[in-house]
């Protein structure tokens, strides 16, 4: 007679109990593939990248619109306390304004490296996980 | 150290509170993202996607509900809008399907040993309907409550209930027609 492969765990009882035991024991069992086992730093390190990227942006533009702020404010105060000056003023810069403009956007821009990218450039370089 | 606790310091850019939370959590994850998508090759880029969402969503983490329930809901919505993107219509097809027509194939002379026939059941598992799949794993192995699959899933605990059944009752009257079919082979031979 050919041997039973798949009867024997409810041969005993025949009540279908013994399914229900196998059934319960394969559900609850873990045999799915894990994750690597770096995974968790990865993901941290990829988390803080991130969070550094967000709190050095939002500190740019605060200090962004602290120094924008303060500019309008000096101009409105200059402009109402003296407006001869402030034509002559503009006579001179006016005519500048490519100068200006450029100096500004680069001004801008070594703020933002310093606020923004040196800080998550530096994070990258430390944090960067090795393979 | 609790919940909030953990929270708040993710928050604050706590690189270790962060690793903290994705390894306590990473299996809970890993299980509903390839249970859903039963794909291993997508599965790692899929949990990334998660936890990421779980990181820049954390401000809006209130502490109503338990931690775990809540990146279960990100787990579960993220697999589903993968699935839906990666098959289309190929498996609200398998959903349409009634459920006594989930395909098996499985050779009986092959299995002899427990292992085998767990292997059996877990093949049997994946061939169920997403929806079925997805309750069995957090019911059974991440031993969540009906109330928290309903957080999860959204889908009312009566719905819940009746899936969870079901999915058993298919399990069950499969392994039952294996022992069935083996039992008329015994008395044939």
């Amino acid at each position: 007679m050919k041997e039973p492969k798949y009867l024997w765990y409810n041969q005993e009882a025949g009540t279908g109990n013994e399914s229900d035991d196998l059934l319960d024991q394969v559900l609850k069992s873990d045999n799915m593939m894990p994750l690597p086992d770096d995974f968790a730093d990865r993901m941290a390190a990829k988390a803080v990248k991130r969070y550094i990227l967000k709190q050095s942006l939002s500190e740019f533009f605060v200090y962004l619109g602290v120094i924008l702020l303060a500019a309008i404010i000096f101009c409105a105060v200059f402009y109402f306390t003296s407006p001869e000056a402030w034509s002559r003023w503009g006579n001179v810069l006016l005519p500048r304004w490519n100068l200006i403009a450029g100096l500004s956007t680069t001004g801008l821009f070594v703020f933002f490296a310093d606020r923004v990218i040196l800080p998550w450039l530096i994070f990258s370089a430390t944090k960067a996980p090795r393979h | 150290m609790t919940d909030k606790e953990l929270v708040q310091q993710v928050r604050n850019g706590n690189q270790h509170a962060c690793r903290f939370l994705v390894a306590k959590y990473q299996g809970l994850v890993n299980h509903m993202v390839r249970r859903i998508l039963l794909r291993n090759e997508v599965a790692e880029d899929i949990c990334q996607d998660v936890f990421l969402k779980v990181f820049s969503r954390l401000s809006a983490f209130r502490g109503e509900a338990k931690l775990s329930t809540w990146i279960a809901t990100i787990a579960y919505h993220t697999s589903i809008t993968e699935l839906n993107r990666m098959k289309g219509k190929k498996e609200s097809s398998l959903e349409l399907l009634p459920v006594t027509s989930v395909p098996v194939s499985f050779e009986p002379v092959h299995a002899f040993e427990t292992e085998e026939v767990k292997k059996i059941l877990l093949t049997m598992i994946e061939t169920l309907p997403v929806h079925y799949r997805t309750i069995l794993t957090l019911f059974y192995l991440e031993e969540f409550s009906y109330r928290e699959i309903e957080q999860v899933t959204g889908m009312p605990e009566g719905t819940i209930k009746n899936y969870l059944y079901r999915a058993r009752y298919l399990l069950k009257s499969k392994l039952e027609k294996i022992q069935q079919n083996e039992r008329a082979e015994i008395f044939m031979v």
